[in-house]
Formats: structure tokens, C-alpha cells, sequence
């Protein structure tokens, strides 16, 4: 991919024209893998306390997305979390909304990041070069799977704390798991990326802009 | 027909680029008007662009397409016109090319795509059959009105009291479809545009749908687009058909012009039956009779290998309690190739899925090549067995790359990397795939997906291959060549079973047909035997082909014996009523030197008959000069005939009476007629006869035909089947019978023959 | 179509967002908003419940046992003890033990072990609080499995049109519902056609695991991406973005007096969790003493 693609990503808010129907049914079937995966997750390998799944597979799916569709993501990541691994696995709505800020929080900093500043220094925004360019791999590592994995971790387990369904003296331990668990599903996003984003955007689905 | 109520002009379009393999599609200076009322057809191989222009019209096409800003140029021109208004044109605003255009025109114009899943957009029916009456904001009782007539039209009037809590889950792909038709037809569009819209229909399904479109049209004011492959269809129902190829217009006329022009047949379907007869009215007149009397179709013999797959008793229900399979048998041996038919929902794929090994929690026996397949490590093996190709290849295609697609089953069987190399390129040919080697299979048409689909599960030659609606989605010609390459691997020794609706494909290919019928079998027999059955045809709701029609009504009036399954068997019936036909006299003289010689042989092999009975009127001449010889006194005649008065060949024998005793009978009675021609006759007199007496009938005739149900015991020389030996005694009777059915060539053999005298024939 | 008729020609049973109902029974024929209601008020009340100082197990098991009365009852306990028990059992004791591991309170010692210095012990005061968060727990997730199976998504979307959120909005969740519905077939059909195909299921190692679940979900992903295209093409033939004045919809489902009755027993279950603790009322410390 050359650089002047590469510049077509941006964190302008519509460089690409008015919405489509397309993009209105595609964010339905974001959130659908979202709320599937984020289910999939919790109930498969439960830890900690509800809403926690030690492998949480929408995780690698929203950064994609985020990756892909920009803000959509970002929102089909808040929304997906708070319907599959909140309501749909028992957690009331309060604490399903609050601990879902813990993967709408990583999205979003992925997506500034990586178009706000990583593609300008060559790095692909559609993270497909991971593999390829070592700047890109560091920052995967160190951004993806460490900062802001992390930071949801903490959040997330900290309200499920506040709420009662984590006892207090767990908090490091589940937030530990938490951010391990999330670090290891992490690993296939560039294997998304790589098999599915050349689909994408053969279609000419990915959003230049944040929103459009 | 008069105004124009679409318009295309000088139509350029151009699929976008934005990474993978490059389509070579291109539309240029495409033109194309179509009227009011009018009912149009569009047909083309697979990648003619048919679906391309039924999204051109819709004006899906070019504003759904993300086209590069400012470059419209580079993909589009010219303009699209419909109902007055322009739906798509290139406008030009400073140095950019932009679309403009009224875009989709919904409600006035509506557009049935081909996938039933992608299309029906909500939870329920009713709000399927709704959305777009809502959306157009139609008062309730309208759309509740509106709803139940649309719902009648297709044929699905029974759902309408369960309307409101019928889930998609709970339809088949066919009602999913009929469904979606129907909310487009309660919307009254001004032109409805049907983008294949029966292909996962079975025939029923499919005359239903069009049919209720045509009374649509006689009913309002609509314009009616359809893209279909059945020229059946298409005769029936349409004006003026289009010919795509490549994105061009190869022709435009009426059908019947259309499919009657061989040289077309490159293209399309061009129905043999249709070259054959220009209408099948009179067809007494257009064939010869006694060649169609005599004629047998030559098929090809079942093998009977051992049981390949025995099921006992089979029952299936879903989790939500709804019994898909009702106690079904069948035994299906090594090497058949039979068609598993039924209506949608009648349980073919479930019963499928259960053989395949998939579904597990099923009643009954189900044994492969004598293994049960209810135990855990016979069913985790079937894959290695049995290979299943999907109905939907959407659902079968997982892989990124088609190479590695038909790769996948040989890996997991553990072949070799260099063989799966071979394997899968040898396989890409035999379906024509090659050269989209390394394309996403998601990029490709829904014919090549099906071709994928069936490639990737006959890489792995499997023993049995169960294929699920294979010809769906194709032309004709690429149906063909599906259905030899199953052919070719049936006789390589694979067992195959297809599921179908094509009933033309069934009767040319097919040996053995199952019916199923709300999860029962219904029938198991031969296409023949199907077709014969009025009520059974009715019952499970299929159409013969045309070819079986037609030659079903020649069979009901007695003029053929067999039915005709296929347009290739009409034309080697009439190869063989053209090029076979001969004629030859047999002189009185002639019937001396016969008789001669047979007495001696009846003498030498069984001695003196105690009485002869002979065949009025044919064997009249033969048996007085043969108990001349052997000199036996003792005669008695019986009448029976195979012909009507009128000369034409009859349903049954008519028998006289024959109320002798033949209790007296010490030796054997000899039976004589002039010749063994169907047998038929020499049958009947002999079935009344071996009723009066248990000593033995030896039969003799002058002449023989090898296909005559009745071999005599001695006879003088054998004839062709297709050969008419003229008894020189019976001059008057053939000449009047040959007059009768202008039989020319008969006549003039007579004249020839009469002119001179002398046996032709030694 | 599925036979899903008795011989009378009734449609039995309802597919609901999960499996099937009963569609005669009580909670299926509960407006949605009744169940959302009902769904946010007993979700206070049981984590209140959950939460106090001295858990209320005894709430949170009533709350528990009306859930499993109406289960049977809409005749969809069978599918929660088929396909959720084992799931859930085990979510619930990893609940468990992670109260008991993090939470050793009090000095009625009913087992305890060390290792090194580590001193790990199971009061009777920390097993009633962590027994009475699983039974919390439980109460929501059966609560959730409740309404999922008896709600149908039909419902919900004709719910929100009702609240007269906009068509746009409301047949957005619709779609959701739909590609989850999609989803769902697509899924089966891979798993389907990789087992057609001689595609084993893998050892259980993590990394087997996860090329397994790559296997299934990149072609999910991928048909689904194409479908959001197909999907857009067919709702603008429908004339999808033109829509301006949209009619009401045909099926309106009222609100009861079974509804209302149900609105006010749960906020008499909220109203109950803020002001007292049951278990206690009814005698809890000599529940604790028996243990």
C-alpha cells in the first residue's frame, strides 16, 4: 500500500460523502458480531465475575472494525459489550453500561492513534502491515495489546467491583486476567486484518473519515 | 405496447477496482427501451450481465457502487430513464464527474434479487410484507388488504392466519422468496423487475410466481423485467426476450423467433424440442406411425452394485418439534444415479444432512456401505465417503482463494502437497474455474460459487456424492456440463444423488427418481413410471419436460409404446424414423420356398403337430402352405389385431373368439403367423390358448424382429426392426394403410416394387 | 415449514429471540416494555440485595425460584437445562470460589488449609456470602434467559415504535435482530460444511482453539460483510432512504392487566429490597447458625 492511500485515512469526521444505506446495514451486523462474540466470550471461559470472559473474542473483531469503519467500531465495540457480555449474561443495565466503557475507551484510543498519528509515519491504519513493518508490530504490541488493553481492563474490573459482583481484595487479580486474556485473543487481529480487509475494500466499504 | 417506460442511452458501465482480480465485465453503448405493458425477458449465459442491467434499471447501479470521487467518468455513462424520469447520469460539475439522478424508485419501481436471505430484512412476515407499505405510508387497512391479495398471488394465502409469528427461521429458501416477491407486488410497482427470482423454487413454486405476475398484468398497469434461464418460462409468459452476452444485446425478438435460432445456441438454451416440432398440434401428422410403433428408445442399465447406503425407517424432528422426516426406506445401491425430488419443505435436505453425517439425533438405521452410521467413528469418517454439496454455495465456501477452497478436503484427508497441487488444478478444469484461480470466492457469480462448490467436494472423489439443487442459478449449456461431469464420475463408480427441481435434468440423466413428500417417500421408480403417474404428478406438484409431454400424448393414443424422456431421445427417434426406414417384398413365391423349409425344421425338431393355429389374416398363407407340406389337416384360425380399422396402431391386441377344445391336443399345437413384428399379437394368442390347454405351443413365423416381445421357436430370417416387409398378397391393405398416414416413401416403394416382380429379399 | 401446529391448526409454540415458547403462556405475553420494566427494577433490587452489608439470600432466592416457576411454565426450562446448565453451573462456581478465595470474612471455620503462608479458609459467614451472590447471580441470568426466550424480537422493535422512537432507529435494532438470525444459519451452515469436508474438531489446546475459532469466524465475517451489501441494495429497492412519513404498523400489542400486575409486584420487590433484608425478617441468623 502506498503512502497517498495510506493518507486517505484520516480523523476528519465525513471525508467521504453522506451516509449509505450500505453503512447503516453494515453497523447492524457489527454490533450482530459484537454482541455474538462478546456472549461467546463470557460463557465459554468465565472468570472473575460476570460479564468477564478469559477469552474474549469480540475484542480482536472491534479493533478491526475500528480499524475499518472508524467511529462505527468504536461504537459497535461500546454497544455489542453492553448487550452480549452485559444484559445477555445476566449484568443489570447500569453496570452493563458502565463496564462496557472498558472496550469503547481501547476502541476509540486505537482509532485516534492509529489515524491521528501512526499513518503518518507509514504505518498502515487498516493494520494490515503488522506482519511486514515493524513500526506497526511495536505499536500493535505496546498500543493494542498493552495501553489500552489494559486501561479496559482496570476500568472494567473496577466497576464490576464497585457494583458488588468482584470482591475488592480480587480487583488485581481479575483485572490481571482481564488484560492477559484480551492480550492473547489480540494476537488474531492481524490475521483478520490480513484475510478480511482486502474483502473490505474490494467493496469499497472502508470508511476514509471517521464516520463516512 | 406503445410508450416507452424504460430507457437506457448509450450506457457505458464499468465495475470499480479497488483491489483483487480485475473484472473484465464492460457494458458499452448499451441501448435498450422498454414499453408499457410489456412483459420483456432478458436471458444470457452466466456473466452476460443480466443482473447488471436489472440493477441498472433499479438505479442501484452506479449510486449503491462506491465509485472513486469526482471519477464517475471512468465507470459511467449515458443515461437511464424510467417512468419519465432519469434514474442515473453522468453530470459534470467543474473538473469532477459526478452521478446524478433520482437513484432507486421505489415504490413505482421494485426489484427481486436473487438471494432470499439478503433480502428479507426482518423478523416476522408480516413485517416483511409490510415494511414496504409502511414505508410508503399506507393506511392500515390498505396495507392488511394489500397484504392478503400479494400473499394470494404467490401462492402462500395459507400463511396468512399465522402472519404475524412466522419467523424467517421457520420458512424455506423458496417461501423466504415468494415472500419477498410478495411485498414487492403489494406495492403496485410500475415496473417490477425479477432478477431470477424462482431459482430456489421448485416448478410448482415457479409456474405459481409467474403466473400470478402475469395476472398481475392483466389486471393493471405494470411492466413486467424478468431474467430466467427456462425457456418453457419464457415462451409462455413473456413479449419480446433479450439475448445478453458480455454485456451486449445479442437479440432482441419474440421467444419462439429466439429459441428457434440455432444460432444462438451458443448462447442460450435453444430448445431442441422446439426445432423439432413448430407446435406440438398434429403430431400425428408430423411422424411417421410405424416407426413410432415400433420405435424403443435405447437407455442407459442401472448398475446394481451392492447397498451403498440402506436407510430403515428414518425419523428426524428439529429441537423445536417440528418432524422433518417421517420413517423413511431406501436403499440406494453402489453406482445408481438417482434424483431425490419434492417440494420445498418436503425434507430432501434434511434427509440429506442425516446421511452426510451432520445431523446426529436421528430414529432409525442409516447404514453406508453396510457400516452404521450412529456409531461415533463410522460418522466422524463419512466426510472421507460421502461428500455433500450444498444447495446455497454461499454457505459451503469458507476460503479465501479458490485454489485453496478444493484444497481444504484434500488436506484433511491427508493428501500429499504435490498431488493436492494436481488434484486441484485437474478438478479447476473439469469445471471451467481455472482461470479464477486465485480469486476470492466471494467475488465470484453465483454460477461459478456453484461450480466452486461442487468442485471443492469432487476433488476428493468421494463414493457417494450427494448434490443439492446443482443447476440452480446456471444457463442451460452450464447445466449440461454440471451434469456430465456427474455423469462422468457416476461412471468412474461414484454413487450420485441429486437433488433437483429441473425435471428436464432428471429425465435425461436420471434412471431412478425418489419423491418425497412431507418427509415420507412417495415414490421410487423410474422417470417413465413417474410421468405415466397423473396423480402422483399432480400430488408432489412437478411438470414433466416438454419432451415427455408430447410424447405422452402419441403414447396415450397407442402410437408410441415407450415415452420419450428427453429431446435427445426424440431426435434419435427421429434419426431413426429418418434414416433407418426400409422396405421389402416378400412374393408368394417366396412364401413357397419359406414355407418349405420350415416344415422341414418343424418336422425335424418337434414332428407332427396334431393341429396348427394360425394368426387371421397374415398367417393365413403361411400355415395352409405349411400343413400343405407336413400334412397336417387339423386348423383353426383365431383373429387378432394390433390396429385399429383406421390403420393405426392400438392400446391393446383385440382377440376373436376362439371357444375350441383342445383337450385332444396329444403332442403340441403349432401357433403360425407371417411375422414376429412387436409380438404383441403372437403374446395375446398365446396367453388365451396356454388357457385352454397345459401341452406345449411352439411358435412359427416367417419373419422375426429382434424386438418382438415373442421369440419364435423356428422362423425362416430375421428383419430390422425398422424394416416393412411388404406381403405381396397384401398389396391392396398396405397400399391403403400407407395412404392413410402419407407414408410417401412407403407408397413409392410400392410402385417400385409392384411395377416388378420377383423376391427382393433372399 | 416446520410443523409446528396441534391438531387443531394452532401455532404452539413461538420462536422467541432464543429457541421457542409456549405462546399461550403468561410471560410471552407480557409487553416488552413490561419485561423491560420488570427486567431494570428486579435487577436493583436483587444487586441491592447482592450488596448490603448482609447479603439477602433469601430475596435473591425467591426471585431465583419465580424465574424457574415461569421457565417451566412458557416451556422453555428444556432448553436452559440443555443448552445453559452445564454453561452456566460452571460460571456460577467460579462465582463462587472467587468470593470464597477474596473474601475469607468472619471466624465460624467450616474448612481451611495453608501452603507456605498462605492461609486459605471457608467460614460460614464468607460461604453464606458468597452462596448468596451465585443465588443473585443466577436470579439475573435466569431472569435474562427468561426474557430472551420469551420475548420475541418482533416484539421489541413493535415495543420501541410504540415508545415512537423513530422508524429508522427501531428497524435498525430490527436488522440486528436479523443479522444475528443470519448469523446464526451461517454459522451452522460452516461448521457444516468444514465437517462435509473432513474439518475435524481440533484438540483442545488454546491454539488449536484458536485456529479452529478463526476457521469459523473469518468466513462468517467475511459472508457477513457481503451481506451488509446485499442488504443495503435491498432496503433502498424498497426505497429504504426516502422514507418520510411512515405509517403506524399493523400489529400493536397492548398493554394489560397481567402487565401492570407484573409492574407492580416487581416494584413492590424493589420497594421490599430498599427497605429490608428478608432474609433476615424470616429468622437469618439462625439460617447461618445451621450451616
Amino acid at each position: 500500500m502506498d503512502n497517498s492511500s495510506k493518507s486517505e485515512y484520516s480523523l476528519k469526521l465525513f471525508a467521504g460523502g453522506a451516509l449509505s444505506t450500505t453503512q447503516y446495514a453494515l453497523f447492524a451486523i457489527q454490533i450482530a458480531v459484537v454482541i455474538l462474540l462478546s456472549w461467546l466470550g463470557v460463557i465459554a471461559t468465565p472468570v472473575v465475575g460476570p460479564g468477564i470472559g478469559f477469552l474474549y473474542w469480540a475484542y480482536p473483531f472491534f479493533i478491526v472494525f475500528t480499524w475499518w469503519w472508524g467511529l462505527w467500531g468504536v461504537l459497535a465495540a461500546f454497544l455489542g459489550c453492553f448487550i452480549g457480555a452485559g444484559l445477555l449474561t445476566g449484568l443489570p443495565l447500569i453496570p452493563s453500561l458502565a463496564f462496557s466503557l472498558g472496550d469503547l475507551v481501547p476502541a476509540l484510543l486505537v482509532l485516534i492513534l492509529y489515524r491521528g498519528v501512526l499513518n503518518k509515519l507509514g504505518v498502515d491504519p487498516l493494520g494490515r502491515d503488522i506482519f511486514k513493518n515493524k513500526l506497526a508490530a511495536f505499536w500493535f504490541v505496546f498500543w493494542v495489546m498493552g495501553i489500552t488493553n489494559i486501561i479496559g481492563g482496570l476500568w472494567g474490573v473496577w466497576v464490576l467491583v464497585q457494583l458488588g459482583f468482584v470482591p475488592a481484595n480480587a480487583y488485581w487479580y481479575g483485572a490481571g486476567l482481564w488484560i492477559l486474556g484480551d492480550a492473547i485473543v489480540l494476537i488474531i487481529a492481524p490475521f483478520l486484518a490480513r484475510a478480511l480487509t482486502p474483502i473490505v475494500e474490494r467493496f469499497g466499504l472502508t470508511t476514509k473519515g471517521i464516520i463516512s | 405496447m406503445d410508450e416507452p417506460v424504460v430507457e437506457l442511452r448509450n450506457i457505458k458501465w464499468h465495475y470499480p477496482n479497488f483491489g483483487g482480480m480485475k473484472s473484465n465485465f464492460l457494458m458499452e453503448n448499451f441501448n435498450l427501451t422498454v414499453y408499457r405493458n410489456e412483459f420483456l425477458g432478458i436471458t444470457g449465459a452466466t456473466g452476460s450481465g443480466k443482473s447488471t442491467l436489472c440493477q441498472l434499471i433499479a438505479g442501484l447501479i452506479p449510486h449503491q457502487i462506491k465509485l472513486p470521487y469526482g471519477k464517475a467518468n471512468e465507470y459511467f455513462d449515458g443515461e437511464v430513464i424510467v417512468l419519465g424520469n432519469v434514474v442515473s447520469k453522468l453530470e459534470k460539475k467543474g473538473n469532477e464527474y459526478i452521478i446524478s439522478g433520482k437513484g432507486a424508485m421505489a415504490p413505482e419501481v421494485g426489484l427481486v434479487m436473487q438471494d432470499p436471505e439478503s433480502q428479507f430484512l426482518t423478523m416476522s412476515a408480516l413485517n416483511e410484507l409490510s415494511l414496504g407499505l409502511q414505508i410508503m405510508g399506507l393506511p392500515k387497512d390498505e396495507i392488511v388488504k394489500r397484504i392478503k391479495e400479494a400473499l394470494e398471488m404467490v401462492g402462500l394465502e395459507d400463511l396468512y392466519e399465522l402472519i404475524d409469528r412466522l419467523h424467517p427461521s421457520e420458512l424455506s429458501g423458496g417461501q423466504k422468496q415468494r415472500l419477498v416477491i410478495a411485498s414487492f407486488l403489494a406495492m403496485r410497482p410500475k415496473v417490477l423487475i425479477l432478477d431470477e427470482p424462482t431459482s430456489d423454487l421448485d416448478s410448482a413454486g415457479k409456474i405459481e410466481v409467474i403466473e400470478a405476475i402475469s395476472r398481475l398484468r392483466e389486471k393493471g398497469d405494470i411492466t413486467v423485467i424478468l431474467v430466467e434461464h427456462d425457456p418453457e418460462i419464457l415462451k409462455k409468459f413473456i413479449d419480446r426476450l433479450v439475448v445478453l452476452h458480455e454485456g451486449k444485446i445479442l437479440a432482441i425478438d419474440k421467444p419462439e423467433n429466439i429459441f428457434s435460432d440455432p444460432g444462438l445456441s451458443k448462447y442460450i438454451e435453444v430448445s431442441e424440442i422446439e426445432t423439432i416440432f413448430k407446435n406440438d398440434e398434429d403430431l400425428v401428422k408430423q411422424i411417421d406411425l410405424e416407426a413410432a410403433r415400433v420405435y424403443r428408445p435405447s437407455r442407459r442399465l442401472e448398475k446394481s452394485g451392492g447397498p451403498a447406503l440402506e436407510v430403515r425407517d428414518l425419523k428426524y424432528e428439529y429441537p423445536d418439534g417440528s418432524r422433518a422426516l417421517n420413517g423413511v426406506n431406501l436403499t440406494v445401491n453402489k453406482g445408481e444415479f438417482i434424483a431425490l425430488i419434492g417440494q420445498n419443505g418436503s425434507g430432501k435436505s434434511t434427509f440429506s444432512k442425516v446421511i452426510s453425517g451432520y445431523l446426529t439425533k436421528w430414529e432409525g438405521e442409516v447404514k453406508i456401505f453396510g457400516k452404521d452410521i450412529s456409531e461415533k467413528k463410522v460418522r466422524v469418517s463419512i466426510p472421507e465417503i460421502v461428500g455433500y454439496v450444498f444447495q446455497n454455495p454461499d454457505h459451503q465456501i469458507f476460503n479465501r482463494r479458490v485454489d485453496e477452497e478444493i484444497a481444504y478436503g484434500l488436506k484433511n484427508i491427508g493428501m500429499k502437497e504435490e498431488e493436492i497441487k494436481e488434484r486441484v488444478d485437474e478438478t479447476l478444469k473439469r469445471v471451467g474455474l481455472s482461470n479464477k484461480k486465485q480469486e476470492d470466492p466471494l467475488f465470484l457469480s453465483r454460477g461459478e460459487k456453484r461450480r466452486l462448490a461442487l468442485a471443492s467436494v469432487i476433488a476428493m472423489k468421494p463414493e457417494i456424492l450427494i448434490v443439492d439443487e446443482p443447476t440452480t442459478g446456471q444457463d442451460y449449456r452450464m447445466s449440461r456440463e454440471i451434469m456430465e461431469i456427474l455423469l462422468e464420475l457416476n461412471r468412474e463408480g461414484s454413487t450420485i444423488i441429486v437433488i433437483t427441481h429441473d425435471m428436464r435434468l432428471v429425465a435425461e440423466y436420471c434412471r431412478r427418481i425418489v419423491v418425497m413428500k412431507r418427509g415420507r417417500l412417495i415414490f421410487d421408480g423410474t422417470p417413465e413410471k413417474l410421468f405415466e403417474n397423473e396423480e402422483l404428478l399432480k400430488e408432489s406438484s412437478l411438470l414433466p419436460p416438454k419432451a415427455v409431454q408430447i410424447s405422452k400424448k402419441l403414447k396415450e393414443s397407442g402410437i408410441m409404446q415407450d415415452l420419450l424422456l428427453s429431446a435427445k431421445e426424440w431426435l434419435d427417434f427421429l434419426k431413426f424414423e429418418n434414416e433407418k426406414k426400409r422396405y421389402v417384398l416378400l412374393s408368394f413365391d417366396s412364401m413357397k420356398f419359406y414355407a418349405k423349409k420350415l416344415s422341414e425344421e418343424i418336422l425335424k425338431k418337434y414332428g407332427k403337430p396334431d393341429i396348427i393355429i394360425y394368426i387371421e389374416r397374415g398367417g393365413m398363407v403361411i400355415a395352409r402352405l405349411i400343413s400343405d407340406y407336413i400334412g397336417v389337416k387339423d386348423m383353426l384360425s383365431i383373429r387378432a389385431s394390433y390396429y385399429t380399422d383406421e390403420g393405426v396402431p392400438s392400446t391393446h391386441v383385440t382377440l376373436g373368439s376362439f371357444d375350441y377344445n383342445l383337450d385332444d391336443v396329444r403332442n403340441y399345437i403349432l401357433l403360425v403367423d407371417d411375422i414376429a413384428d412387436t409380438g404383441k399379437t403372437l403374446q395375446a394368442v398365446l396367453d388365451k390358448i396356454k388357457k385352454l390347454t397345459t401341452k406345449p405351443v411352439y411358435v412359427c413365423t416367417v419373419a422375426f424382429k429382434p424386438h418382438s416381445e415373442v421369440k419364435p421357436d423356428i422362423f425362416a430370417y430375421t428383419v430390422d426392426n425398422d424394416t416393412w416387409v411388404v406381403f405381396e398378397y397384401e398389396e391392396q391393405e398396405t397400399k391403403r394403410a400407407f395412404q392413410k398416414r402419407n407414408n410417401e416413401i412407403g407408397l413409392k416403394f410400392m410402385e417400385e416394387a409392384f411395377g416388378k416382380q420377383g423376391n427382393k429379399y433372399k | 415449514m416446520a410443523e409446528r401446529k396441534n391438531r387443531e391448526g394452532q401455532k404452539k409454540y413461538l420462536k422467541t429471540i432464543l429457541f421457542s415458547a409456549k405462546a399461550d403462556s403468561l410471560f410471552v405475553n407480557l409487553h416488552p416494555f413490561t419485561k423491560f420494566v420488570l427486567f431494570f427494577l428486579l435487577s436493583i433490587a436483587v444487586i441491592l440485595a447482592m450488596t448490603k452489608s448482609h447479603p439477602d439470600l433469601v430475596f435473591s432466592l425467591i426471585v431465583f425460584l419465580v424465574v424457574l416457576a415461569f421457565l417451566l411454565e412458557s416451556g422453555t426450562l428444556k432448553y436452559v437445562i440443555k443448552s445453559y446448565l452445564s454453561l452456566l453451573f460452571v460460571a456460577f462456581i467460579v462465582f463462587l470460589i472467587w468470593w470464597l478465595i477474596f473474601n475469607q470474612i468472619g471466624n465460624s471455620i467450616l474448612f481451611s488449609f495453608h501452603i507456605g503462608n498462605y492461609y486459605f479458609r471457608i467460614t460460614k459467614e464468607s460461604l453464606y456470602v458468597g452462596v448468596a451472590k451465585v443465588f443473585g447471580y443466577a436470579a439475573m441470568a435466569f431472569l435474562t434467559l427468561l426474557i430472551l426466550m420469551t420475548t420475541r424480537d418482533v416484539d421489541i422493535v413493535d415495543a420501541l415504535n410504540q415508545l415512537k422512537v423513530p422508524f429508522k432507529q427501531t428497524f435498525f435494532i430490527s436488522l440486528i435482530f436479523r443479522s444475528l438470525n443470519i448469523m446464526e444459519e451461517d454459522l451452522e451452515s460452516i461448521r457444516h460444511a468444514q465437517f462435509a469436508r473432513g474439518g475435524k474438531a481440533s484438540k483442545k489446546n488454546p491454539l488449536s482453539r484458536i485456529k479452529e475459532f478463526l476457521a469459523l469466524s473469518i468466513p462468517l465475517t467475511a459472508l457477513m460483510i457481503k451481506r451488509a451489501v446485499e442488504m443495503g441494495s435491498a432496503l433502498e429497492a424498497r426505497g429504504f432512504s426516502k422514507s418520510k412519513k411512515l405509517s403506524e404498523p399493523v400489529v400493536k400489542k397492548r398493554i394489560r392487566t397481567a402487565d401492570y400486575v407484573a409492574l407492580i409486584l416487581s416494584a413492590f420487590a424493589l420497594y421490599t429490597s430498599i427497605t429490608m433484608n428478608v432474609t433476615n425478617v424470616l429468622g437469618g441468623q439462625i439460617w447461618t447458625s445451621l450451616l
